[in-house]
């Protein structure tokens, strides 16, 4: 694919634009959501401080505003329409967390509006059919895999919403899992630096924006994500492993991710929103993270972490991140599983 | 706690990522050696339809299983939470 810009450019473009906005636009959404009296209390802390909201707005304004900037830039139609739907895709998603932040939407209506996110998707054809499966190579499905393509969507959205629950843990897993699926494309595709992938334009848009709200949302967190950061994250991923064709790679590296949702769906016998469910976590006389040991409340993977013993909230993220290291370790593997045969 | 200190702790949650990862692969490399050498006559797109609906039986099975897997290492938590008590 032609452009008038070398691909490199973009790729750097694509990686520092959104860093530096994110990086800018927080503290300012910050002090505004302070103002305004928009903020959550973090739980985890003795202080109990109180902490900005929302912090995926920025994350989401960033994104857009990069893609709007690729569109300008890049010359030719085909890429702009794509960056464009890309972009449109997780705007939907994050629209949904924004009203969910807001009016707070029901545990069934909130995954189904999430299905829709992926019709500019299967609208404009942005996506190849034939998923890549370890040995067997490229698969052809076709009408099979319009009827999952929204799940593909709508499920990594959940399950980083569902992991989401302390300071940096949404940022740092899904970064270490944008660095597998970017290794794992490598691997496939073989794209050198000639041609522009715009799988990778993706996953520096998505690992720039995420380092820069990493830097404010880890410990002690001074911005919660919100779930218009962790929707518009999540609908990121299933975006980019259906645009890319990286699907069976990103189910790989995101098996923590869907192993809480598992734990959550199968504990609770359904759908159920995080404050409709009993706690499952309390902390104990010195600040660390202990389970209630509630039968009613979820079974999820912090449970698990937790189970042979207390831990501070900065180890349990520290957990996510090697259990989620280790699945990226695997998606790499998968990666070069799929090679031997393409 | 450094990162080296807590991986003994995830000795189980690593040995499900594990055992969920090599089952993926079993499936796919059993899909290539037996679904993938059915030959196509005498009904191309009837055996094109099995091969794909046996091949995403199996992933279904393995989802299941992952599910399962998940849900029995997590119940045990409770019991042992409950045989303490």
């Amino acid at each position: 694919m032609a452009t008038a810009i070398a691909p490199i450019v973009i790729y750097v473009i694509s990686l520092l634009v959104p860093l530096i906005l994110t990086f800018v636009g927080i503290p300012f959404h910050i002090k505004y959501m302070q103002q305004r009296g928009i903020f959550g209390v973090d739980i985890h802390k003795k202080e109990q401080p109180k902490v900005a909201e929302m912090g995926g707005i920025i994350v989401l304004l960033s994104i857009i505003l990069t893609s709007l900037l690729l569109i300008i830039i890049i010359k030719d139609s085909d890429i702009r329409l794509t960056v464009g739907i890309f972009c449109i895709t997780i705007t939907i998603a994050g629209i949904i967390g924004l009203v969910d932040d807001f009016f707070r939407l029901s545990a069934i209506i909130k995954p189904l509006l999430l299905l829709l996110a992926s019709i500019p998707i299967i609208a404009s054809g942005r996506y190849i059919p034939e998923p890549f499966l370890p040995f067997v190579g490229k698969t052809r499905l076709t009408i099979i895999y319009i009827v999952l393509l929204p799940f593909v969507i709508a499920v990594p959205s959940n399950s980083v919403n569902m992991l989401d629950v302390f300071n940096g843990s949404m940022a740092t897993a899904t970064i270490l899992v944008l660095f597998a699926v970017f290794f794992a494309n490598m691997i496939i595709f073989r794209n050198g630096y000639s041609e522009l992938d715009l799988t990778y334009v993706f996953i520096f848009i998505m690992i720039g924006t995420l380092i820069a709200f990493w830097i404010f949302n880890r410990y002690p967190a001074r911005v919660f994500a919100g779930d218009t950061g962790s929707l518009t994250v999540g609908a990121a991923l299933g975006a980019i492993a259906v645009m890319g064709q990286l699907e069976v790679v990103m189910i790989i590296a995101m098996i923590p991710f869907i192993m809480n949702s598992f734990g959550i769906i199968s504990s609770v016998k359904g759908l159920l929103e995080r404050r409709e469910m009993v706690r499952p976590t309390r902390m104990t006389s010195d600040w660390k993270i202990e389970s209630t040991g509630d039968p009613k409340a979820p079974i999820t993977l912090v449970g698990l972490i937790i189970k042979k013993g207390a831990l501070h909230e900065k180890d349990v993220v520290k957990s996510i991140n090697i259990l989620t290291f280790i699945s990226g370790v695997f998606a790499i593997i998968t990666a070069v599983l799929i090679r031997i045969v393409v | 706690m450094r990162y080296l200190r807590l991986t003994p702790r995830l000795v189980k949650i690593i040995g499900l990522e594990t055992f969920v990862f090599a089952t993926f692969i079993g499936i796919c490399a059993l899909i290539n050696a037996v679904i993938v050498g059915i030959p196509p006559e005498p009904n191309p797109i009837g055996i094109a339809f099995l091969k794909v609906g046996i091949s995403l039986l199996l992933v279904g099975a393995w989802l299941f299983l992952w599910f399962y897997l998940t849900k029995r290492i997590m119940k045990s938590k409770e019991v042992s939470e409950e045989n303490k008590k």
